[in-house]
Order: structure tokens, then sequence, then C-alpha cells
């Protein structure tokens, strides 16, 4: 106990001796700086007296003749000219105030510690270690006299401290106030200890009533002193002093009693001085105290009784204190306001956590707390008429915290928490509505900041508590109360909102987030849609509930802007909040289907025609180029899912020739509309365009069912696959009014048309064609994309595409040859057969391309830019780059089809040709191609064909390669001028 | 033209309606993969013909195997002898140089059938168990065939025929390494692609046959109840990576493709008359050696 005492006396000196120090250091720094100046202006008075001197004299001396070995006087400067003077160093004066910096800053630092020394720890240190030796002497007499003897003993050590300050000699007046104090401490240790301290042999009295006196004389000796305190650290320590030995007592409602005595006594008797620190650190130590003593009596478990008592003894003391604090002036309000604030707060916090704990029932605890808000209010009203304006604003802060709290202590009674939250967010938006209305006239928004972000928290969490309820933890079957009570919170913040907007126009932009109310009541009427309903109606739930936040906007759409405001953040709010119901409806049709697994037709209309109608709203609703987009987009994916469910039940193939149709009806649609409305729907109609490829490649591309009509039979996929080219061919011809056709998206969009329609017709052809009939097919495309109606009506690059296609055609042409055998006999099954046909095909080709594709056109064949550089190469060498490789198939094609023994003939005939070839053409290349070829057949007639073949072969090979030499050499004499 | 193209699409949406058209998965991504390995194999096919392996190399790989099989099986065999016979009937629709011959494989724990390089068919005893006729036993031959003939196991193995022709002391451990690599970097792409193939040769020889060109769908019905029957039923939405690494086309799809093929054929071919079989495949008789008048389907 002594050593605590010690401790804390220590601790308040330490505090002391702290801010001695900082102000000390303050004086320090003005002093170092006036010195700094006074050195300065000594060294500039210096500086003028030199000046002033070496004038006189030059005024006073004359001139002396100079003498033979004198120098040649120097020429005198213009007089206009005047040398500056040297730079002096400044030498210390002698006889100056001024020491040297060095000595004045060591002589700076010994002042100060002997005057801290004089001026603080003499005295302070002295009473420190005077107690401390006194107590020293008293726990060694503890050992050798009686506790009575003991307790006479400290009496005396505490009346001889106490004596001198009956002196009143001036200049020891502090000291022996000091020393007075510390008596008092050891007259309440003495007293303390006669009655409770039987461990440190110091108790005497056993009569509780007899301790608890005296006890209460020490009290009343310190009381007395705190009350005639100079100063209020003092009388803080002489009141907070008499709430220890109280702790050391077992505590019962009489040691209650006693430190709200104290407390009270504490805070009434300095009253007239008005000191508020000293308030303060009372409130505090009492809210310590009586917080200890609720804890060590295990939260008043076993003494239900002392509920009522403790609950008195704390709004007696902390009423007091607020009471205190209301009754002064307004000029003697606590300085500085952060310290009236805490007194404040403390009072409240202490009453209000009084009010919580102790009532045991719940109905109590609320009215408690409702009427200790109410007092707040009146405290707040009666601070405002008398223009203590931080004190009303604590107030009226602090009545929303109780009332809230009156609010929330309804929860064990009320079993619906989101009833409990949402009668909370109807008294925070009460409090908002009213403190708007007031800061607004005084210009003060801190209140109304506040309440606006209780609001936002109110909001927040009964927007966790209905996510809680409809994902997290899902009750089996809709729950009605908790979505009629998120729906009414969502609606009263939208409501609130758009007061605000129309009422208060320039509050709401000064917020943080001025939307975010607006956010929140969508986001609330969003689940509360979903808590509310079973699945299947959902949407129909959600078109009253999310159209409702549509109805400012659509009021502000139609007074055209005039008088009506718009409200934050609702617009916006309500598209995402419509845009996820759309989702979450489509996910729970397409993806979580219910049983059966396809919807009927009514369910899913039952579920699409509310979205479509909440989409139509948003498109009435919005203004500007976001919102309109979103609801149109939203329109047209329903329509497009919509079509899906209806018809995806009747056959699967039918959904992606519905959305080939939507695409149709989009573009046309994307006319009619204006800009941007009509750049969406163009990128709706592209959209259902991408659908219908997705679901090829999902679904329709596995199908190989026949459709028939009339006594024509054909592949569905294929009809499919037709009427998806001819809805890419019919996008690519459109030519949408100059506006659209401006569009960012249109221009983007559209040069690709023409490439998809060519990967549409391949993959046609890969779908439909079998593998031994493909060349013919590249060859067929290749040679419709190089006619000219084609070129004009689509693109020129379509001639570059077909030069592609017909390599396509050559390789996909050796690579069958190369492999496919057919078990078949018919013709059209033959590889050889179909590959004569192709390699026919592909000399028309060549042919057609020769006299039908300028290089002009290859060489800037437009569309991407790889184009170009394969157009480029192309143009230049047109005939090579089509004649060699059909010259390499046909040459592989007779080595794979035809007897071995005749390929030298055949290879010959093709040199042959060629050789032709390059006198019509004019080509030198081709000429050399077809001499080495020509060359390689002696060769392979001597190596092979005299081995292998019989001799009539053998003869009608010789007798042909001979004849097609004599032939060129005829032709090579004929056309000579061509070949040269 | 949009007048038109309206009208077109309301009358296909019309005819699908009225038709009921189904799909034979709800949603597959085999096809696409499929039809993307199809480039992929022809870059394949092409680069096969730079390298300087041919049929007689393939053939003597496959003479390794024949002689590794020949001792597995028992001549005397009904099954063996079975097969045989079916053989020796399809052998005239071949095309390539290898002397064709199926091996019963026995133990192997479920219907199926392989083919390898150079002219070997394995066929496994629970697949002679699995088909319902011997149509449908030829059809799975067929398409075996068809990976011989169209140049599939040759693909499989150039490289290390490659190492073996290079070579006077034959070590294709070098190219069967090259050769898994390639399969391991490309095949899964086109493995779909040459499975179709080997369907459409199938389809074809079965259409030169007298046998019935339906019992290609058929024996793929059946070899889907037993596999239902191992693994259960086949699953109906797309996976990409599953899709992806599928070897063959999914078996609802082959089945479809292929019924829908033999009905075709039977419409356009009202008086015909072809082979099915079903007792031929219990006695272990093949067509030329027992054809009763009731085993034979009428258009």
């Amino acid at each position: 106990m002594i050593s605590f005492l010690l401790s804390l006396v220590l601790l308040v000196l330490a505090l002391r001796w702290l801010t001695g120090v900082r102000r000390l250091r303050k004086l320090e720094q003005e002093l170092l700086l006036q010195r700094q100046q006074l050195q300065q202006w000594g060294l500039r008075i210096q500086a003028l007296e030199e000046q002033l001197g070496t004038r006189e004299i030059g005024r006073q001396e004359r001139p002396l003749p100079p003498s033979p070995e004198s120098p040649p006087p120097l020429p005198a400067p213009p007089p206009h000219q005047l040398s500056p003077l040297p730079p002096r160093t400044p030498r210390p004066v002698v006889g100056s105030l001024l020491p040297p910096a060095t000595k004045s800053a060591l002589l700076a630092l010994w002042r100060r510690a002997e005057r801290l020394l004089i001026e603080n720890w003499t005295g302070i240190l002295g009473v420190l270690v005077v107690v401390a030796g006194i107590t020293f002497l008293a726990i060694n007499l503890a050992l050798r006299l009686e506790p009575f003897s003991r307790f006479l003993l400290l009496l005396g050590a505490a009346f001889a401290l106490a004596l001198p300050s009956l002196l009143q000699r001036q200049p020891w007046q502090e000291l022996f106030r000091w020393m007075r104090s510390g008596g008092a401490a050891l007259l309440l240790l003495a007293c303390t200890g006669a009655g409770a301290m039987a461990g440190l042999g110091l108790q005497w009295i056993q009569d509780p009533l007899a301790a608890l006196a005296l006890l209460g004389l020490a009290m009343a000796v310190n009381l007395l002193l705190a009350a005639r305190a100079p100063t209020q650290t003092v009388a803080s320590l002489h009141t907070v002093v008499n709430l220890l030995p109280l702790l050391i007592v077992p505590q019962s409602v009489a040691s209650l009693l006693v430190g709200s005595l104290v407390a009270m006594a504490g805070l009434l008797l300095p009253l007239r001085q008005g000191w508020g620190r000293h308030q303060l650190v009372v409130s505090l130590a009492y809210g310590a105290f009586h917080a200890s003593w609720f804890l060590r009596l295990d939260r008043l478990v076993d003494h239900q009784e002392l509920r009522p008592q403790a609950l008195v003894a704390a709004l007696v003391v902390f009423g007091s204190a607020l009471l205190i604090q209301h009754q002064r002036r307004p000029l003697q309000a606590i300085p500085p306001p952060a310290l009236g604030l805490t007194t404040q707060l403390i009072g409240w916090g202490g009453l209000g956590l009084a009010l919580s704990v102790y009532p045991q029932a719940e109905l109590g605890r609320c009215l408690g707390l409702a009427l200790a808000a109410g007092g707040a209010v009146l405290l707040a009203l009666r601070s405002r008429r008398r223009g203590i304006h931080a004190q009303q604003r604590t107030d009226l802060l602090v009545a929303q915290t109780l009332a809230m709290a009156a609010l929330l202590a309804l929860i064990p009674l009320v079993t619906d928490v989101s009833l409990v939250l949402l009668g909370v967010l109807v008294e925070v938006l009460l409090f908002l509505w009213l403190t708007v209305a007031e800061g607004m006239a005084e210009g003060d928004l801190f209140l109304p900041r506040i309440a606006w972000a209780l609001a936002v928290v109110c909001g927040l969490v009964l927007l966790l508590r209905g996510l809680d309820a409809s994902f997290w933890a899902p009750a089996h079957g809709p729950r009605w109360s908790t979505a009629s009570e998120l729906a009414g919170g969502g609606l009263l913040l939208v409501v609130a909102q758009c007061r605000l907007a129309s009422l208060r126009r320039t509050f709401l932009p000064l917020l943080p987030l001025p939307a975010l109310l607006s956010w929140l009541g969508a986001a609330l009427l969003t689940v509360a849609t979903a808590v509310a309903t079973p699945p299947p109606w959902q949407a129909a739930m959600a078109l009253p509930a999310l159209g409702s936040l549509l109805l400012p906007a659509l009021r502000t759409r139609s007074a055209r802007g005039a008088a009506a405001a718009v409200v934050p953040g609702l617009l916006p709010a309500s598209t995402i909040a419509i845009s996820l119901a759309h989702g979450v409806a489509w996910g729970r049709l397409l993806i979580d289907r219910p049983s059966p697994a396809v919807p009927s037709p009514a369910f899913a209309l039952g579920q699409l025609v509310p979205l479509a109608a909440l989409a139509l709203l948003l498109m009435a609703a919005g203004r500007g180029p976001r919102i309109r987009p979103v609801g149109l987009h939203l329109l047209g994916i329903g329509i497009g899912v919509a079509a899906y469910l209806l018809f995806d039940s009747i056959s699967p193939l039918i959904p992606g020739v519905a959305w080939l149709m939507l695409s149709l009806l989009a573009l046309e649609l994307s006319e009619l509309l204006k800009r941007p409305e009509a750049d969406h729907c163009l990128a709706l109609g592209l959209g259902y365009l991408g659908a219908f490829a997705a679901a090829y490649l999902l679904v329709i591309s596995q199908s190989p069912a026949d459709l028939a009509f009339g006594g024509v039979t054909l592949p569905a996929r294929l009809l499919i696959e037709l009427l998806g080219l001819a809805v890419v061919v019919y996008w690519w011809c459109f030519r949408p009014r100059a506006a659209v056709e401006a569009a960012a998206l249109w221009q983007r969009c559209h040069p690709w048309l023409l490439e998809a329609a060519l990967l549409g017709a391949i993959v046609t052809i890969l779908s439909e064609v079998s593998t031994l009939w493909r060349p013919v097919a590249w060859a067929l495309l290749a040679l419709a994309l190089v006619t000219p109606w084609l070129r004009r009506r689509f693109s020129a690059r379509l001639g570059l595409y077909s030069v592609l296609l017909f390599w396509l055609s050559i390789a996909t042409l050796v690579a069958m040859l190369s492999r496919m055998e057919s078990p078949s006999r018919l013709w059209w099954e033959q590889p050889h057969q179909v590959g004569l046909l192709t390699m026919a095909l592909q000399v028309a080709y060549v042919a057609a391309s020769h006299r039908l594709l300028s290089p002009e056109e290859l060489a800037r064949p437009g569309g991407w830019p790889l184009l170009a550089r394969i157009g480029g190469p192309l143009a230049r060498q047109r005939p090579r780059w089509l004649l060699f490789p059909l010259f390499a198939g046909v040459a592989f094609y007779l080595s794979q089809r035809y007897d071995h023994s005749l390929l030298t003939l055949l290879w010959a005939a093709e040199a042959f040709v060629i050789y032709v070839l390059s006198a019509v053409l004019r080509d030198n290349q081709f000429r050399s191609v077809a001499l080495l070829g020509l060359a390689a057949c002696p060769l392979r007639l001597v190596a092979i064909d005299m081995a292998e073949s019989d001799l009539g072969q053998r003869g009608l090979v010789f007798l042909g390669v001979g004849v097609l030499m004599l032939a060129m050499n005829a032709i090579y004499s004929r056309f000579r001028e061509r070949f040269l | 033209m949009l007048g038109l193209l309206l009208t077109a699409a309301t009358g296909l949406v019309a005819l699908l309606g009225q038709h009921r058209l189904s799909t034979p998965l709800k949603t597959s991504l085999a096809l696409p993969f499929q039809m993307l390995g199809t480039p992929v194999k022809l870059m394949d096919r092409l680069v096969s013909r730079l390298l300087p392996v041919d049929a007689v190399d393939e053939r003597l790989l496959g003479d390794a195997y024949r002689e590794s099989y020949g001792q597995l099986i028992s001549p005397n065999d009904p099954d063996q002898v079975y097969l045989d016979r079916l053989m020796t009937s399809l052998r005239s629709h071949t095309r390539r140089p290898f002397p064709y011959r199926a091996y019963v494989l026995s133990g192997y724990g479920g219907p199926n059938a392989m083919a390898l390089p150079g002219g070997v068919v394995l066929v496994t005893r629970e697949l002679l168990g699995v088909m319902a006729s011997e149509a449908e036993l030829v059809a799975v031959l067929a398409h075996e065939l068809g990976h011989i003939e169209l140049g599939h196991c040759f693909d499989l193995v150039r490289f290390e025929l490659l190492a073996r022709h290079r070579s006077s002391e034959p070590d294709s451990t070098l190219g069967e390494i090259a050769d898994q690599a390639v399969q391991l970097l490309i095949r899964h792409g086109y493995s779909k692609t040459t499975e179709h193939e080997a369907d459409d040769y199938a389809y074809s020889l079965l259409v030169s046959s007298p046998y019935d060109p339906a019992a290609l769908g058929s024996g793929m019905q059946s070899m889907a109840r037993a596999v239902e029957a191992a693994n259960g039923p086949e699953r109906q939405q797309a996976d990409p990576l599953m899709d992806y690494w599928l070897s063959h086309p999914p078996l609802p799809i082959r089945i479809s493709e292929f019924e829908q093929k033999g009905a075709a054929w039977w419409r356009r071919h009202p008086g015909e008359r072809r082979y099915r079989g079903y007792r031929n495949l219990q006695k272990r008789q093949s067509f030329q050696d027992l054809s009763p008048p009731g085993e034979w389907r009428q258009g």
C-alpha cells in the first residue's frame, strides 16, 4: 500500500517535472533568440562605430607631403566610386555583456539544472524523502510496537508534516503546503490501517462502524484540504486519494456509498473555483472505482439486491457531474473544448453504462436509457438556449446514442432482430432529418454528417442481416417478416435520400459519398425480394419492389428537369439492382433449373415478363448515355433467354435459329433508334450472332438429324449453317445511316464480318463434306470467290482469300492422295477420281484467276495487315505462286495414282506443258523448271525404267519422251523470240 | 432480302419444331475440337510425306507384331477361326499391301478392339460377347481396318519406323520417344478427327459389303450399353478439358450420326437386302459358311 502511495506521488511529481521542463525549454528558446538578436545588434553598432572613427580620422589628419623615398601616391578613386569596406570578422568586444557561444551554452545548462533543483525538486523531493523515511520508520516500528502505538506514531508524523503550514511564511509556503498534503495522506493511511490493515499490523479497531467513522474523519480532512486547495491538482489528489482506501477494504454497499459520497463531495466542494480538470479527474476516478467495485463483486451475480443501490449511486454521481457542468456559465465552459467534451462523455458514459448494466428487466433498461436520452435532449436544448454550442452538440450526440442503445436493449424481448434494426433506422433517420434542418440553418454540418453516417451503418447492418437470411442461412420457405422489414428499410433510405435531395439540395453534395443511401436502399430492396418469395416468384416481386426505385427518376424525367431534383445515386443503384435481379433470375432459369429440367413456357414467361417490364421502366427512367443502354441490353438479353427457354424444350436446335432472327431484328431496329441507343442495339445484334456461334459449337454441330419436307430430305445442321451464313452476309451488306456507320463499334466490327462469313463457310464445309471431297470443296469455293461479281459485291480481298483456298485445296489433295484409301467401288468414292476432278477445278481456277485477278487487288486487298503481306509477293509473281503448287500437286498425283513404269512419260508430259506455258506466259523460270524436269526424265529412263519395265512399255515410254522432246524443240524453233 | 431471311428462318423454326429434333448430348465441345484438329492433321500428314519411310517399313513392323501375337493365340480357338474367316472376306476391300489378320485377346477386361501398324487388328474376347450380330462385329473390324488403311497407325510409329529404316541394327527407342512426344503434343487435338475418318471408312466398307450399313450405328449402341454398364451414363454437358482429352468422339454422337446414315441409306435403297447375322455371331460361323434367310434385312 505504502509503495503504491509512494509510486502515485512519484508519478504526480514526475508529471509536474515534465511540464516544468517543457515550460523551461520554451523560455530558454526565447532567451536564445533574444540573445542572438542582441549579438547581431552589437555587431552592427560596432561596425558603425568603426566607420564613424575612420571618417573622423580622415577629416582631422592632413596628408603629409611625399618624401623622396616614399612611393608615389596612388591615384584617388573617383568620388562616385567608393570602395566598399572590407568584410570584418566579428570579434568579442571587451567588457561585453554577452559571453562566448560555448561558454553561454554551458552556463545556460548549469543555470537550468540549478533552477530546476531549487524551484521544484527541493520541495517535492524533500517531501517525498520525508514521507518515504517516515514510512520506512513506521514499517520498522510496526514490528516492535502495538497497532495503536503505530497508529499514534503515524498520526504524529502526519501532524508534524502538516504543522509548518500554519506558519504562513511566504518563501516556504509552497513547501509547507506539500508537506501538509503529505501529512493528510499519512493520516488517511493511518486511519485506513486502523480499521482494515491487519496484515500490516496497523489494525486496532475491530468495530466496522468505528473504523468507518475514523476513516470518514480522515477523508473529511482530505476533502477539506481539497476544498481549500490553491490549485486543482492538489484538490484532485486530495479527492482521488480518498477512493484508494475503499479499494482495499472488502467491497460492499457501504464502500460504494462512501466512495460515491467522496466523489460527490469532490465534485461539489471546489465548485466555486470552476475547475474543469478537477471535475474530469474526479469523474474518471469515480468511474474507475465504480467499475472496480462492480467487477470485484463478480458483476453482482450473487448480489442482485445491490443493483438498485449501485444504479442510484451511479445516477447521482454522474448525473451530478453532468448537472454541474451544465450549470456553468457560458464563459466558464471548460477550456479547452476537448476537456469539456471528455468530461461530458465520461459522465454520460457512466450514466449510460449504469443504465445498461444494472436494470435486470429489458423493458426497464430500455425505459431508463430512453429517459436518459430524453434528459440529454433537454440538456441540449438548455445548452442551446445558453449558447454553449459544443455542449449542445455533445448532448445531442449522447441523446442519439442513448436512444439507439434503448432500442437495441429490446433485442432480447423482440425475437425479430430485423425489426429492432428497422426501429433504429427510423430513429436515426429522424435524427438525421432534425439535425440536417438545424445544421443547414446554422451552417454546422457536424451532427448531420454523424447522423448520415449512423444511417449508413444501420442500413449496412440491416443489409448484412438480410444477406444472412437469404444466402447464408436460408430458411425453408419465404420469410415475409424479414423481407418486409428489409423492404421497409430500403424504402425508408430511398425516401430519406429523395427528401434530402429535394428539400436539402445543398447538404448531399457536402457528404463524402452522397449516393450511398440510394445504393443501400436499392441493395436492401434487392435482398428483400430474394428473401421474400420462393424463386419462381422473385421476378414478379422484383417488379414492384425495384420499380418503385425508378419512380423518382420517372418523375424527374416527366418534369424534364425543370424543378425536380435528381436524387444522387438512385438511378445507378436502381440499375445495378435491376441488373442483379435479371442476373439472378437468368441464372436460376438457365443453370439451377427447377424440376422438370426444362421449365414450361408459362413458367419461363412468368419469370421473364416482369423482368422485361423492369428493363423497359429502366429505359424510360434513364437519362444520359449510360442507363438507357443498360435497360436496352437487359431487355435484349431477356428476349434471347426467353427464346432459349421457350424453344429449347421443343428442339435444342431452334434457339440458335431464333437468335439469328433476333440479330436481324436488332440490326434493323438500330436504324430506327437514335444514337447511342442505336450503337447498343447493334452491339446486341452482334451479341445474338455470338450466341448463335456458341450454340452452333456446343449444340448444333453435334446433330446429324435430317429434316424432310415434301419429298426432300436435308440435314438440319446444313440448313442452319446456310441460314447463319446468309445472316452474316446480310450484316456485311447492311449499310446503316451515316451516324451509325461512323460509330466505333460498327467501324471495328463490320470489316470482320466478311471474315466471319468465310469462316462460317469453311466450318460448313468441314462439317458437311467428307474428307474425300474437301479438296473439291475448297477448289469450288476458290473458284466462287474469284468471280468478279462476288468481289465487287463484297470485297476485293476475296480474290486473295481465293488464292489461299486454292493452296488449301492442293494441300488437302496431297494429304488425301497420300493416305486416303476407300473400300468403296463407286467412282465418286475413289480418291484418284476425286483428285482428278479437283485438279481440273484447280486448273480452271488458275485460268480464271489469270484472267480475273488483277495484281493491284492482290497487292492492296484491305482488311487485316497480314493479307497485304501475303498479297504483295503474290501480286509480283502471281503465275509462279499459282502454277508451281499446281504442278507439284499434279506431279504428286501422277506418282501416287499411276503405274511407275509410265511415270517417266507422264512427268515428261507435265514438263512439256510447263514448257508450253513458259512460251505463252513468257516466263523464263517456267522454262527452266520444264527443262530441269525434262532433263530428269532421261535419267529416270536409264536408272529405273530400263530395269523395271518390260520391253514394250519401255519402248513406249522412250518413244513418248522422245516425241515430247522433239515437240519442245519445234516449239522453241517456232517461238524463239518468246524465250529470249 | 430481310423478309426472305426472316421467312426462311421462321420456316426452319417451324420445321424443327414439327420434327422436334433433339441432339445426342445436351452440350459438347468434342465436335469443335475435332474440327480444330483437321488443319493440324493436314499439316501432320504433309510432314509425314517428307519422311523417307513407306508401307514396306510399316509392313516389316507389322510382321514383328504378327509374330508376337501369333504366339498368344490357339489356331483352333473358335473365336480366332471365326475372326480369320471374317478377315478373309474383309481383305478384299483393302488397298494397302499388308497381310491383314485379327487376333483374339483374352483377359483384357473389357470390350475393345485396336489396330496396329502393318495390318494387325486385336479384338478382345469380351467384344465378341457384347456385339449383337456379325454385321456389328464386321463394323468394328472395318473401323480398325480404317485406321490402318488411312495411315493413322503409320502416323503413330513413323519416327520409330524411320529409326529402324536408317539403322542397320534396329534400335527404335529414340523413334518411340519421338512418336510419343508428337502424340503428346498434337495427337489429342486430332485423334477425334482420325476416329471419325475411321468411322466413315467403316461405313463405306459396310455399304460396299453384303452387311447392313446400319450395323455401324447399332454396333456402337451395343458398345455404349456395355460402357454404360461398366462406367455409368455418358456425361451430358460440355467440359472443355474432358472434351479436349477425349480420344474418341462421344459415343452418343457417333451412334446418332451412323444411325442417321444407316436410315438414310435404307431410304435411298428400298429394294436392297442386307445381312445382319445374329446367329452367325452366336455360332461363330461366318456369313460365307452360314446365311439363313431370316438374317437378311429387307428394305
